[in-house]
């Protein structure tokens, strides 16, 4: 078998004087067994870089790592979590508990004000109390109302 | 969006830029550390990727500049890779013949270890990677011409290796 078209190659080769189709040539060739004894020591360069391009890899972890390395860094990203009636609730309690409270103390400093004589003290504390307890009683209803009416809102959007 | 984009052209360059930066480093957990930093590079600039004319390009870039940041800071060079050569490449010859032409596969490859820094990258995006002398030139900051002169002193000391294990035997 003529070689000779081989050598060429490789005479340009080292001379960088080949195409990048030119050296897919030599690489196919140096690839097969049936090398001639002349060209066999040329081979082991082939090989070695043959090898290289088969044996230098990552792994699929290594695809997982950075994956979850982008994922633990990526400030933006909205994840989906199960919510409980009760935790979806919790907001509109806070909301009502402190309100009840704001308006308790408001309304029992107001009437402490214009009610300062010493003796009424007791009956005016205990008619405030039960003002408090209406005044926050009202108070929870109508943040409860708000709140139903947001929920409705936002099943009625989601639906839609 | 950008996850998909990620997963479908940055990610699979994995293993090309394990190569270059094996071919800087020279040790394997090192340059697996800078492909790594090099795809969170790359995520954290995926505001500029639209303008970003080869993604390719782009994360060789920058693989190899952190590299070669982590090669100067390490001071580690001329390490060998010790890898073992597969069994399929050196396969039905004589247990001896194949110790023989292992270690003649394992030397040219410590030759091509021992080149300066510039001449094994090019080497490794030429020979190995299937890159044109335009666009190792662009990615090294170099003119073709430098890319073919720095090519044929490395292809001359490999060729130089070759033949000195031929004459003289490993």
């Amino acid at each position: 078998m003529d070689y000779k078209y081989i050598e060429q190659l490789l005479e340009q080769y080292w001379e960088c004087g080949t195409s990048l189709e030119e050296e897919a040539i030599l690489r196919s060739f140096f690839a097969q067994d049936d090398v001639p004894e002349s060209l066999l020591p040329y081979r082991k360069m082939f090989v070695a870089e043959q090898e290289s391009v088969e044996n230098v890899r990552l792994d699929a972890d290594f695809d997982k790592r950075v994956m979850a390395l982008i994922d633990s860094r990526d400030p933006h990203q909205v994840k989906a979590r199960s919510v409980s009636l009760n935790s979806r609730w919790r907001p509109f309690y806070k909301v009502a508990a402190v309100l009840a409270m704001v308006l308790s103390v408001g309304m029992a400093v107001q009437q402490g004000w214009e009610s300062p004589q010493a003796g009424t003290v007791r009956q005016q504390n205990l008619q405030v109390m039960d003002t408090a307890t209406v005044t926050t009683f009202d108070a929870a209803t109508a943040t409860m109302d708000a709140a139903a009416d947001t929920v409705k809102l936002f099943i009625d959007n989601n639906q839609r | 969006m950008n996850i998909q984009r990620f997963q479908a052209e940055v990610l699979p360059l994995k293993d090309k830029l394990f190569r270059l930066a094996l071919r800087i480093t020279l040790n394997r957990e090192d340059a697996q550390d800078i492909v790594q930093e090099t795809m969170l590079r790359v995520w954290d600039a995926r505001e500029r990727w639209e303008t970003i004319e080869s993604m390719e390009a782009f994360c060789i870039t920058i693989c190899r500049n952190q590299a070669l940041d982590f090669v100067k800071k390490a001071n580690r060079r001329d390490v060998s890779l010790e890898e073992e050569a597969p069994q399929s490449a050196i396969a039905d010859v004589s247990p001896h013949e194949q110790m023989v032409r292992g270690e003649g596969i394992r030397l040219v490859r410590q030759a091509m270890d021992r080149l300066p820094e510039v001449q094994r990258s090019i080497m490794e995006l030429r020979d190995m990677e299937g890159k044109s002398y335009e666009e190792i030139g662009l990615l090294l900051g170099l003119g073709e011409s430098q890319v073919k002169v720095y090519l044929h002193r490395a292809r001359k000391k490999i060729k130089a290796i070759i033949e000195q294990i031929e004459h003289y035997g490993l």
